[in-house]
């Protein structure tokens, strides 16, 4: 079985291909997509405006149409998601969440404070911890709350709506992801009032789509990389990098708007590109891996969030004088956008 | 389930998504265990193979993906995958 680039992201040779010097675009036929791989590239064509985002909606209302399915809650997020929308609507949409982030910049400091406190906690006892389900899941829903208006609660159901986003997923993943994005939206109306707009309950809806899955897989596959690459030694022994050195967000896809070539590649209308955010995370350059955010109008607005947890986190790790053995991984396989742990255990002990 | 009962269900929902079992001699080679063809040869786009996970779903109760059919990426070898799944499950 070859699953080629469909789940290339997650497979154990992608560091050695990111080593390689010259990584030029190659169309591959089963994800019939562009991969591109090299930094420079990724940089050029995410600026590039030849290129827009993928027809996420779109997709959905003909889906909506053949099976006769009701996908409202889904296509009442894609109009809130930034990186789903296309100029004046992704300028709109950005500048909508960019507020939304401004006016609670003082609750999400206090509320990441008292979160990392308490969720973090499991980490300072000896014994085995699963990083996944005891501390990151809780802390990333704690955290995020002030944003989203979602209950932590009803947010630990709705495991799947970050896969919103993925289109290799079958009928059933998506009804079950319009379903968990209703409950989420009737406790945002709850919580917010029958009054509530539908921008309103959509940008939350956004919020928490793009909070979840994207922080879970960042901070759950830095922690991964750092622990085991300093098996044997004591969490305070270990020198944290500064910026997470892997993003939970391995690709983003762009569709060609018109024909245009990048270096030797043409690029025809209608191709469809995956962009590696991924390759600046595993770049030599410094400079380059906080591009895993991504850059310009596509600079990801969770990015000081996603960075002070991971400054929290690691500064918590640092005072600890415990050695944390890695004792299993285990990456999700049932979706194919994500880079997530669904397990890391870990055993502490002195 | 058998390799033959697993290789039907696929024609099911094949005949749910795409319009090819008019063709007489298509619809024939379709029927005939001893030969393939791939879903590409079938003209199935992504909406056909959405359409077709989901008779597969309402048939056999298990999770369909379009992934499965890119990567099992004709007739047979997405029987042969059905098959290991409802063995598995």
């Amino acid at each position: 079985m070859d699953e080629g680039y469909l789940t290339f992201h997650r497979s154990p040779g992608r560091h050695a291909w990111y080593l390689r010097r010259e990584n030029r675009p190659i169309f591959d036929p089963l994800t019939k997509s562009w991969i591109i791989t090299e930094p420079g590239c990724c940089e050029r064509l995410l600026a590039s405006r030849d290129t827009r985002p993928a027809t996420y909606s779109d997709d959905y209302v003909a889906l909506e149409k053949r099976l006769a399915v009701d996908f409202s809650n889904v296509l009442l997020a894609f109009l809130h998601i930034p990186m789903c929308l296309h100029e004046e609507e992704h300028r709109k949409a950005r500048r909508r969440v960019a507020e939304h982030l401004a006016a609670r910049r003082l609750d999400l400091a206090a509320c990441t404070t008292k979160s990392l406190a308490v969720h973090l906690e499991p980490l300072r006892q000896e014994g085995e911890v699963e990083i996944v389900r005891q501390v990151l899941e809780p802390l990333i829903l704690s955290v995020t709350e002030p944003l989203t208006d979602i209950p932590p609660v009803v947010a630990a159901e709705c495991r799947t709506v970050s896969t919103i986003f993925d289109k290799s997923i079958g009928p059933r993943k998506r009804q079950r992801v319009d379903a968990e994005l209703g409950r989420m939206r009737a406790a945002i109306v709850c919580k917010l009032g029958p009054n509530a707009s539908e921008e309103a309950v959509g940008l939350r809806l956004a919020l928490a789509i793009l909070g979840r899955d994207t922080l879970l897989g960042t901070l759950g596959e830095s922690l991964y990389s750092v622990l085991s690459a300093n098996q044997g030694r004591r969490l305070n022994e270990i020198s944290y990098p500064q910026i997470p050195p892997e993003t939970g967000v391995p690709y983003i896809e762009r569709i060609a708007v018109k024909s245009f070539c990048d270096k030797q590649t043409r690029f025809n209308v209608g191709d469809r590109l995956r962009i590696y955010l991924q390759a600046f995370a595993y770049s030599a350059s410094p400079l380059e891996q906080p591009k895993i955010f991504g850059m310009g109008s596509h600079l990801c607005l969770g990015k000081a969030l996603s960075i002070d947890l991971w400054k929290g986190i690691t500064s918590f790790l640092g005072d600890i004088p415990l050695y944390a053995d890695i004792v299993s991984h285990v990456l999700r396989t049932d979706d194919y956008v994500f880079l997530c742990p669904s397990r890391l255990s870990a055993r502490l002990h002195s | 389930m058998t390799f033959l009962e697993a290789r039907n269900k696929v024609l099911q929902a094949l005949e749910v998504a795409v319009d090819v079992f008019n063709e007489p001699e298509l619809s024939s080679r379709l029927r005939d265990p001893s030969h393939d063809l791939t879903f590409a040869e079938l003209e199935l786009d992504s909406l056909a193979a959405i359409e077709c996970c989901m008779a597969l779903e309402d048939d056999i109760s298990i999770d369909f993906d379009p992934a499965d059919l890119t990567i099992h990426n004709s007739i047979n070898k997405l029987a042969k995958h059905i098959v290991q799944r409802t063995t598995a499950a």
